[in-house]
């Protein structure tokens, strides 16, 4: 998916991972959720011609992030897998997958790393975590099968597996 | 072939394979969870076959979950919400059967078991390097792990009728 934009919560807080419902609407590239947050399937209506991925990230399905409150202003709810799924079948979205714990592959053996790409479901994209990755990360990636992989990192790079995503733009 | 008093011995301690506190055993739960919630059922009935203490079976999403466990020992600390049966009980839309169809087994038995069993999925589990490739009906996912030293595998079958093992 080309030119895939990045966002994470729909809602009005002001911080990088915060996108307005407008901001949103305006987007005409494909859009790459992280999460997914609630607030995106609270929000599904402004996904209507919308396209782009999913990353869900097992360990949190239905849960919150906790685990990140150190980078963000509050506790936010995951969609289940369900809600997840209802999104992309009601809308132009493909499921892809942000790892199970979002933990820095970087950071991780070999084995560790192979579980945590490990998709419980069909998949294509992958999401590395923090947007990190590594020659170790790819080689892994590009074994799990995954036909591109991205970071969250700003700016444009021409490698399936290190493809970087600027985020939805602020109007 | 493990003989019932060999399993009643290995039993006789709680979780003799520490699936409860080795994180490769609670990935492999969480895995195997996590893709039958994305298969997106809430099934009527499921069984598991050889279920051990039901380290996994309490947590599959049925309205009536069916245990088979040779071991009374184990079959003992199944969870509340497991009911133990002695040979299937009907049809199942969910049978999973993980850890069992290897060689050192009566395989056969088991496989028979299952086709006799199921109506609807088939979820098989185990290493992949020992796990026999009984066909259950048509494979619609397959997933692989790396678990301990080995690669898992864990594969969804939709179960089909007219499967050559029924019977």
């Amino acid at each position: 998916m080309e030119g895939l934009r990045l966002a994470h919560n729909i809602g009005d807080e002001n911080h990088p991972n915060y996108h307005t419902r407008e901001q949103i609407l305006a987007c005409d590239d494909p859009i790459g959720f992280d999460g997914v947050y609630r607030n995106v399937y609270e929000n599904q209506d402004v996904l209507k011609d919308k396209s782009g991925i999913m990353f869900v990230m097992g360990n949190f399905l239905g849960g919150n992030n906790e685990f990140d409150l150190k980078n963000v202003p509050k506790l936010e709810r995951y969609c289940t897998m369900h809600e997840v799924k209802e999104l992309c079948s009601l809308y132009t979205f493909e499921i892809g997958w942000h790892t199970w714990s979002h933990r820095n592959l970087c950071e991780l053996s070999e084995k560790e790393i192979m579980q945590e790409i490990a998709a419980p479901f069909r998949t294509r994209y992958l999401r590395y975590p923090y947007g990190e990755y590594c020659d170790k990360v790819i080689e892994c990636a590009k074994r799990a099968g995954y036909e591109k992989a991205y970071s969250a990192a700003q700016g444009v790079e021409d490698h399936q597996y290190k493809i970087l995503s600027n985020y939805v733009e602020r109007i | 072939m493990q003989t019932k008093q060999e399993l009643e011995e290995w039993y006789e301690q709680d979780d003799p394979w520490e699936y409860t506190v080795t994180p490769d055993d609670i990935y492999r739960k969480r895995f195997y969870l996590t893709v039958l919630e994305g298969l997106g059922e809430y099934y009527d009935r499921a069984l598991d076959v050889g279920a051990g203490e039901g380290f996994i079976t309490g947590d599959l999403p049925a309205k009536q979950i069916h245990a088979i466990e040779m071991s009374d020992n184990a079959a003992s600390r199944l969870p509340k919400n497991v009911e133990r049966v002695f040979a299937p009980e009907g049809e199942y839309d969910l049978v999973l059967v993980t850890g069992l169809l290897y060689r050192q087994y009566d395989h056969e038995q088991i496989a028979r078991l299952v086709l006799e069993a199921a109506s609807k999925h088939v979820c098989i589990g185990g290493i992949q390097d020992w796990l026999l490739p009984y066909p259950f009906g048509r494979l619609i996912e397959t997933f692989r792990f790396p678990y301990r030293e080995y690669t898992s595998v864990f594969n969804v079958y939709k179960y089909e009728r007219y499967s050559p093992w029924k019977g």
